[in-house]
Parts: C-alpha cells; sequence; structure tokens
C-alpha cells in the first residue's frame, strides 16, 4: 500500500526527482528565453507547489503559514538567481550582463509597465502595498489588484472616460448618478495614483541593477555561492530603496496612493450607508456619532468621578482636622483657643489642599 | 576577474541543500508546539475597559528600590516583548536588579473604541494607573519607563502631571518626528489623516505591520525566511524566530482618534519639540519635565532612529539628564543577549542612586 503520510519523506523524494528532472531539461536547453521574466512553469515552483499543497491538507494552520512564508522566500530566492542565469551550464558572465540589461529595460518603460514581467524578487516592494490595500476593500483577497497602472499612464482612454464621467447628470435619479460618476472618477485616479507609485518603483529597481553592476565591479573577491550573491543583492536594494524613500518625491508620490485609496473607499462607504438608510437600517456616520456621544459621557463620568472623590478626602481631612483641633482645646485656656481660631481655620484649608494633592483618587480596583 | 565564479554543480548543491533543509525543518516545525510568551509571573492588580495593569512578581532575595516601575509599552504591538522568554526578559532584568515592576498592558481596541483619544490614554487611562500604584505605595510619586510610542506618552505626562513622576525613563522613543532619516516620518507626511481615519475607523494592525515591513522589503519579507530555513534543524533557533514572528504580526488595532492625533500632532506637526502639542486641553511643555530623566537610544534603530530621540535633552526642563547608547536596533535592545546585560542593570543603578539621593 502506498505510504499515504504527506509528510513522508517519499513523498518529498517524488518532488525531489520531478525538480531534478526539470533542471536536467532547463540545463540542456540553451538560453533562449529572456532571464529576466517570470517563468511561469519553472520547475522548482511547480515540484515545491505540488509538494505544499499535499502538506497543507495534513498540516495544522500555523505549520502550513509558516511553511508558505519559507516556500515563497525560497521560490523567490531561486527564481532570482535562476533568472540570473543560473542554469548549469550557462555562461555566468554572458547571462548576467544580459539579465540586468533587460532588467534595466523592463524598469526603464513607461509607468513600471515592463515590471509586471519581473521577476517575485522585484515585487516585494509593490506587493507589501496590495496587501495594505486589500486590508481596506470589502471583497475577499484584492479586487483592486486587477488594476493596470500603467494602463492610466498610456494612452488617451484614460482621459476619454474622464471627460465621460464629467458629464452632468439630469433627471430624476441625478444625485445618485452623480454618485457613481464620482467613485468613478476615484477609481481612476486610484489607478493613477498606482501608476505613479509603480513607476517610482521602476526607477528605484533601474538604480538598484545599475549599484549592484557597479558593486560586482568593484569587488576583488568572487562571489562563489548563489546566496552570497542573493545576499549582495538583498542590501544593494534594500541601500538604494532606503535612500529613495526618504525623498520628498517618493514621500509626494506615497501619499496622493494612500489619499487616493482613501477617497475611494470612502465614497463607497457613502454610497453603502445611503443604501442602508433607505432600508432604515443604521448607517456607519450614525454609528459614529453614537460612539463619540458615549465616549464624551464616558469622559464626564470620569471627571465628575473624580470630583466626588476629591471633595470626599476634602472632606474626610476637613473632619480629621476638625477633630484634632476640637481635642487640642481641651487641653488649653479658652482664650487661647478662642484666639487660635482664625490660624487653625487657616491651616485647615491648607492641610485640606495638601491632603488632595497628595492623595491619589481611587480608581476601581 | 569575473565577480560571479558559482560553478553549476555548486548552485545545483545549494537548491538540493536547501530542500533537504526545508523538509527536514518541517518535522521541527510540526513538533514545536505552542508558542509561549511572557515568562515571568504576574499578577492583574487593576482593570478598567480593555486595559490591565499587572505587577511582575519580584524574587524573595533581592534588595527592593521601594519605588515601583511603571512600564508604558505603545500602543503599537503588544506589550509582552518586554517579557518574552526566560533568557530575553526585560522585565527579568529590572527584577533582578531590584525594581518593583508594573507594566501597562493597553488590550486590543475594537471598533467601540475609536473615539478614544490621547487625552483618554494619557491624562485617563495612564492617570489612573498611576494613582493606584501610588495608592498602594502609600507615597507621592512613581518611576515611569515609556517604551517607544509609549516613551513618548509617559513625557507628555510628565509634562502635565510632574508632581506624580518622580524619574523617568524613555526607551527608543521618539521626540523629534521629522529628521531626515525618519522614513516613517516621511511617508505620512502628505497622507490625509482626516480622511483615513473617516475612513477606516480604527486604523488596522495588519496596516502598520505592514508599513513597518515595506521599510526594509527584501530583507523583512524575503531574506529573513531564508535564513530561516538555514536554522530549522535547531528546535531552540526555530522556537525564537517563531516567538519573534508571533509578537511582529500580533498588532492590534489602532483606537482611530488616538491615531488621527499622534500622526497629525507629533508626526506632521513635529508639535512635541515645538511645544504645540495639546492634550486635553492643556499644552505639553517639555520644560516641565523636571524630574531626572534617562533616556536610552538604539544606534542601529531604523524604526526610532538615534537622531528622533536625542533632541530630548534640549528641551527637557531637568538638569539631571543622562544618555544611554546601545549598540543595536529597535528590536535588539529588548531581546539581545547585550541588552540583557547592558540595559536593565544601567536602569537599576540609575534608580538606585536617585533614589538614595532623595532619601538622605
Amino acid at each position: 500500500m502506498a505510504d499515504q503520510n504527506p509528510f513522508s519523506p517519499d513523498q518529498w523524494l517524488e518532488a525531489q526527482r520531478q525538480y531534478w528532472d526539470a533542471w536536467g531539461r532547463l540545463a540542456r536547453q540553451t538560453l533562449g528565453a529572456s532571464p529576466g521574466t517570470d517563468q511561469g512553469t519553472d520547475p522548482w515552483t511547480q515540484a515545491l507547489e505540488q509538494w505544499r499543497q499535499t502538506v497543507a491538507q495534513a498540516a495544522p494552520p500555523p505549520v502550513t503559514d509558516v511553511y508558505d512564508k519559507l516556500l515563497a522566500a525560497g521560490q523567490t530566492y531561486f527564481k532570482a538567481l535562476q533568472g540570473l542565469g543560473g542554469t548549469p551550464g550557462a555562461d555566468w558572465g554572458e547571462t548576467l550582463n544580459r539579465t540586468l540589461e533587460s532588467m534595466q529595460a523592463a524598469f526603464t518603460q513607461d509607468a513600471g509597465k515592463g515590471m509586471r514581467g519581473l521577476t517575485d524578487f522585484w515585487q516585494l516592494p509593490m506587493d507589501t502595498w496590495q496587501r495594505m490595500a486589500s486590508l481596506l476593500t470589502p471583497t475577499p483577497g484584492d479586487t483592486l489588484r486587477g488594476l493596470h497602472p500603467e494602463r492610466a499612464a498610456a494612452g488617451h482612454w484614460r482621459e476619454q472616460l474622464s471627460q465621460f464621467l464629467s458629464i452632468p447628470a439630469v433627471g430624476y435619479s441625478r444625485e445618485s448618478q452623480e454618485q457613481f460618476q464620482r467613485l468613478g472618477q476615484l477609481v481612476l485616479d486610484y489607478e493613477k495614483a498606482l501608476g505613479d507609485y509603480n513607476a517610482q518603483l521602476g526607477r528605484i529597481g533601474s538604480e538598484c541593477v545599475q549599484r549592484l553592476q557597479k558593486q560586482l565591479g568593484e569587488r576583488e573577491e568572487p562571489i562563489t555561492s548563489g546566496r552570497a550573491f542573493y545576499d549582495l543583492w538583498v542590501d544593494t536594494c534594500e541601500e538604494v530603496y532606503g535612500e529613495a524613500v526618504l525623498t520628498d518625491d517618493y514621500a509626494r508620490v506615497y501619499g496622493h496612493l494612500v489619499n487616493a485609496l482613501m477617497a475611494l473607499k470612502y465614497r463607497g462607504m457613502q454610497i453603502v450607508d445611503e443604501a442602508l438608510a433607505t432600508m432604515n437600517m443604521p448607517a456607519q456616520r450614525e454609528i459614529d456619532t453614537l460612539q463619540e456621544r458615549l465616549q464624551e459621557l464616558r469622559r464626564q463620568n470620569q471627571t465628575l468621578r473624580c470630583s466626588l472623590e476629591e471633595l470626599q478626602d476634602r472632606m474626610e481631612a476637613l473632619e480629621a482636622e476638625g477633630h484634632k483641633s476640637q481635642t487640642g482645646q481641651a487641653s488649653v485656656s479658652s482664650h487661647q483657643a478662642s484666639s487660635s481660631k482664625g490660624s487653625s481655620t487657616k491651616r485647615r484649608s491648607s492641610s485640606a489642599k495638601q491632603s488632595s494633592a497628595s492623595k491619589p483618587s481611587k480608581p476601581k480596583e | 576577474m569575473f565577480p560571479l565564479q558559482i560553478r553549476p554543480d555548486q548552485a545545483v548543491q545549494e537548491a538540493v541543500d536547501f530542500n533537504r533543509k526545508l523538509a527536514h525543518g518541517l518535522e521541527n516545525l510540526r513538533d514545536i508546539g505552542e508558542i509561549e510568551t511572557g515568562v515571568t509571573p504576574k499578577e492583574a492588580i487593576y482593570r478598567e475597559d480593555k486595559l490591565v495593569l499587572y505587577r511582575f512578581q519580584s524574587p524573595r532575595d533581592k534588595v527592593q528600590n521601594p519605588i515601583p516601575v511603571l512600564i508604558v509599552y505603545a500602543l503599537v504591538n503588544r506589550p509582552y516583548m518586554m517579557d518574552l522568554q526566560e533568557n530575553r526578559s526585560l522585565v527579568q532584568g529590572l527584577l533582578d536588579a531590584g525594581l518593583d515592576v508594573y507594566l501597562i498592558d493597553w488590550g486590543y481596541p475594537d471598533r467601540a473604541d475609536r473615539s478614544l483619544g490621547l487625552d483618554d490614554y494619557i491624562n485617563g487611562y495612564l492617570d489612573r494607573c498611576v494613582d493606584v500604584l501610588r495608592r498602594r505605595h502609600h507615597m507621592q510619586p512613581v518611576n515611569l519607563l515609556g517604551v517607544c510610542q509609549g516613551g513618548t506618552f509617559s513625557l507628555c505626562y510628565a509634562a502635565l502631571h510632574a508632581d506624580k513622576v518622580r524619574n523617568l525613563i524613555t526607551m527608543v522613543t521618539p521626540v523629534d518626528f521629522q529628521t531626515p532619516d525618519n522614513a516613517l516620518g516621511q511617508w505620512v507626511r502628505y497622507v490625509d489623516v482626516d480622511q483615513m481615519v473617516d475612513t477606516v475607523g480604527n486604523v488596522p494592525g495588519e496596516l502598520l505591520n505592514w508599513t513597518f515591513l515595506a521599510l526594509k522589503p527584501w530583507r523583512l519579507v524575503g531574506q529573513k525566511y531564508l535564513d530561516m530555513v538555514d536554522i530549522l534543524d535547531d528546535p531552540d533557533k526555530v522556537k525564537n524566530f517563531l516567538r519573534m514572528e508571533k509578537w511582529i504580526f500580533d498588532s492590534p488595532d489602532q483606537a482611530g482618534e488616538a491615531f488621527r492625533e499622534f500622526i497629525k500632532g507629533f508626526y506632521q506637526a513635529n508639535g512635541l519639540i515645538k511645544g504645540e502639542v495639546e492634550i486635553g486641553g492643556q499644552r505639553v511643555d517639555l520644560a516641565k519635565v523636571t524630574m531626572p530623566v534617562l533616556n536610552i537610544f538604539a544606534e542601529q534603530d531604523h524604526l526610532v532612529p538615534p537622531s528622533a530621540t536625542r533632541p530630548l535633552e534640549g528641551h527637557v526642563g531637568t538638569s539631571d539628564y543622562t544618555e544611554l547608547s546601545f549598540k543595536g536596533g529597535h528590536i535588539g535592545i529588548y531581546v539581545s543577549g547585550r541588552s540583557q546585560k547592558q540595559v536593565p542593570p544601567t536602569i537599576g543603578e540609575w534608580l538606585g542612586t536617585r533614589t538614595q539621593e532623595k532619601a538622605s
């Protein structure tokens, strides 16, 4: 009977065998395809993905989560190296130069258009943004990921659509029509902002390649492992990216991107709110108002409680002081007691003040 | 010389080694069990809404500094980073240094908390926690230890309630939010925070996670996991890694109003050092921070660079200002081996000296 355990080494060895076979096929191929392009049929990815799917059926979620991350990192790593010509038998020098040139070309295309074809390695900054954006969309996954920012910067269709969306609404459904027109405009604005951001990342990518070439040229010791090369690549990218994201230019593009996304989501929320209102259901802005009022009441309640406790403390202090002075009066002559009354009152108020400042209020423990 | 000299057989061997580590590592991952954090015994002494004030159990054989220390952690991420694991616990180090340690856990705000503002956090929750301590210890002021954003809160609190703070310690605390090397400060510059909070209500913790990852996307989203593959055969190291991973992604949502006020007032307006921040209708004037201050910062901090924290010296009103420079990063300052040896003992000594001076 075949071993059904997905953690079995047999499964893994089979995946290995597939990987080796595929690797061998690659080795026999000439380097015809552009090495910088994302290879959807990458044998490494295929073999690992197949195995991952088997494991995912049996492993507990925390383990598969971590494993997914490890595999994703591994896939990115090996794709990056394969993209650079890490295929057995390749002429590294020629391949490296050709790869870097093709990357350079991809990065310098309009609005980062060519970046879609680059390996996962270069997609990490954009991927990070896409994940943030997907958090803010109501549908599963990232609907906005379907946008093609490069289109926003190219051609006249955007302008034409924008003009179309600007046609004044008329008639009975005028308000509703205007709302959806505005929503359409905001989608276009977001697409444009995403295009600008993509272009910004493209410029950073281009600078990364140039810096990497420079650093390779200046090296005294050769790099003898894929991992060492990958680490150098990461260091270079982080260095360039770290400089670029501190510029005012980047801050403006990033700010515009966030604002465009929020404006789009806010408009969508308003449309939903109005639909809820027609059904006599509570809308978000009404809940917000209630929350604010409730919080204000809680603040007032706390303030009153503190005042009450302070008054209580003062009362207690006054009572204690009064009791003390009564006891004192019994032991001194009546004329002395009479003459000290004023100063006693004075002392009391000063003492009460001190007591109130020094004694902390009583939170509910 | 051609800079790349990777032989094909070496490249293949690397791939095979990677696969092997990954396959064997899965076994370790499966057996790793629950990832535990927060190791030092503690008791909850006060609760309010989602906030819990804890007191850590002190070793019986230690001579205690009579003045308690209240750790004020940031709203971002969870405070168990202060007590991550047995051999990496700042709290444990402080207890060993003879301190009586309390900590505020702000909890996880939900949508009902979106109207909580900085006034509620600083003049409300924090002030009431300080009062709890003062009542317990029958005395006046307490020691505050503010961490990161919690340090900024502590500074505001100390300026507004100077009579309740005996000594102030700030760790990796931003003060100047617009230094040229502060990426976070740069990124929020043109963000319309009003629109953002009006749109999302509470700011999702995940959004902050991704923002932090975007500071170093290649290293934090890619390379870090390759490094992990190298340690997969060591269960202890894997556990340490996963513990840290758990903390990184365990980010509470941010109460909308507090986030709005913090980003606008502190980051965009840089109001703390300009003396323009107002909390609960009162201006925060750092010159009113007249108690002794120990400012601890990390030299390689990419979230709160030294340039963001060191200007504190020029703005506080105290004549007793001390700096401790730590060789490490924003996370290393809590959990690295070097930190355990350096940071808590320094805090203990610094507080000890000031407690004795006051007593004599």
